[in-house]
């Protein structure tokens, strides 16, 4: 069972295309995409349970150029 | 093709029934309830912008939804 996360991510000026490649290469990447709004960078992961989710953000937080990262987990709902 | 991400806070008790209209629009790629600042994120594609502004425009109009925050891809 997968738990999905929306990761907004706010970046360094001009380094959004940098980071989104950097965000391809993550294996838990669904989808990755550079925004207009309020943040940069928008990435959709899927991970096994959310001790992984932690250690995904982590790592995606310590991309350079990344310089604010905020977490949207999935709220797993019984009813489907 | 044009991508976005709306994020969208509700009142508590409208989050599954606001996921349930959600999921009837025909541009939705996936959709979630989620922690966080934000209740609902929703992944649209779309083919123009205008398309895009129709659906936050519904959605917004939507029974107990307090607001939603469109991130549109460059």
């Amino acid at each position: 069972m997968m738990i999905s996360a929306c990761v907004l991510i706010r970046t360094e000026r001009g380094r959004f295309d940098e980071v989104v490649e950097r965000m391809k290469q993550f294996s838990e990447t669904k989808s990755v995409m550079a925004v207009l709004g309020r943040y940069d960078v928008v990435v959709d992961i899927e991970v096994p349970d959310y001790d992984s989710l932690g250690r995904v953000v982590m790592k995606m937080g310590n991309i350079g150029g990344v310089v604010f990262t905020e977490t949207l987990p999935e709220l797993k709902m019984e009813v489907e | 093709m044009l991508n976005a991400c709306i994020l969208v806070k509700t009142i508590p008790t409208r989050i599954v029934a606001t996921l349930s209209d959600i999921k009837r629009f025909k541009q939705l790629r996936k959709v979630y309830p989620v922690y966080g600042r934000w209740d609902i994120v929703a992944f649209m594609e779309v083919s123009e912008y205008r398309e895009l502004k129709e659906i936050t425009a519904q959605i917004n109009a939507m029974k107990g939804v307090r607001s939603t925050e469109t991130l549109a891809s460059l």
